[in-house]
């Protein structure tokens, strides 16, 4: 495969485990997922606390309770509208976090390619996790 | 898996609505006309005017503040454009917006850096650097 790097950063698609659990054992466990996923990431590649680890958890809290919020009205939402609710939740908390950061609203540039780009994921990521609860005949609850 | 009553469905046409929201504001601000007398490249850092030059003038301008270096900006007087190249943040997503015209905005978070191609000049209010 030919690697295809965004001019806007990552494709987020190791937001699909945080999915997975969010559908399987609802918001606290995905909080629990999110976070441990977020500080050991960050540790290994040795961006704690870097401006990279605050967005990236600040969006992913966002994410979490947006999709909760979604799938809490459920029979109205599928999967993929409440990935997608997720990944629009995350991508306009990380322009507004580095925003704060460069004390500019020039972050905002980003997010019209970001929301884009958010919305493949999104749908990746539901598919993943649909696929998933299928295979491991987990209970989407 | 069988259906249950309750169950969640990976699409349904509710999603069409929801898909297409974040997408159509995308493309209008894609396709909002942009300004074209956009003739100052501007290089903020922490909020802060410390840089500018016309687009016109082709230069290469090392960005660095309190002694340290943080990244190099390019203008492409000719082409009107530019891109910020060797950056020391660690994702270069600053690098990867690649190059911008009239009315762009780079933006490198670590180093706190705007840059902004826009408007007519005001380097009365710059504290730092003059070209």
């Amino acid at each position: 495969m030919v690697p295809f790097p965004l001019p806007v950063g990552r494709w987020g698609l190791s937001n699909y485990p945080v999915l997975t659990v969010l559908l399987n054992g609802g918001i606290s466990n995905a909080l629990i997922v999110l976070t441990v996923k977020s500080f050991i990431g960050s540790m290994i590649t040795g961006s704690f606390l870097s401006p990279q680890f605050v967005m990236g958890l600040s969006g992913g809290l966002c994410a979490v309770l947006t999709m909760g919020s979604f799938r809490k009205v459920s029979g109205r939402f599928s999967i993929v509208g409440i990935s997608v609710a997720g990944a629009t939740a995350n991508n306009i908390v990380q322009v507004l976090t580095a925003s704060l950061f460069v004390k500019s609203m020039a972050p905002a540039a980003y997010l019209p390619l970001l929301l884009i780009i958010g919305e493949i994921s999104a749908i990746a990521n539901a598919y993943l996790s649909w696929k998933t609860l299928s295979v491991i005949g987990g209970k989407i609850v | 898996m069988p259906m249950k009553k309750n169950e969640l469905t990976l699409f349904n046409r509710l999603d069409v609505l929801f898909l297409s929201i974040p997408l159509v504001v995308a493309f209008i601000s894609l396709s909002l006309p942009k300004v074209a007398d956009n003739s100052y490249v501007r290089v903020y850092i922490n909020g802060r005017l410390v840089y500018e030059q016309p687009l016109e003038k082709d230069s290469v301008w090392r960005i660095e503040s309190g002694g340290k270096y943080m990244s190099t900006l390019v203008v492409d007087g000719e082409k009107r454009r530019v891109r910020l190249v060797d950056s020391d943040c660690p994702l270069k997503i600053c690098e990867r917006t690649g190059w911008v015209g009239s009315g762009g905005i780079i933006v490198c978070v670590p180093n706190r850096i705007v840059v902004k191609v826009e408007g007519k000049e005001k380097s009365k209010e710059i504290d730092i650097v003059t070209w």
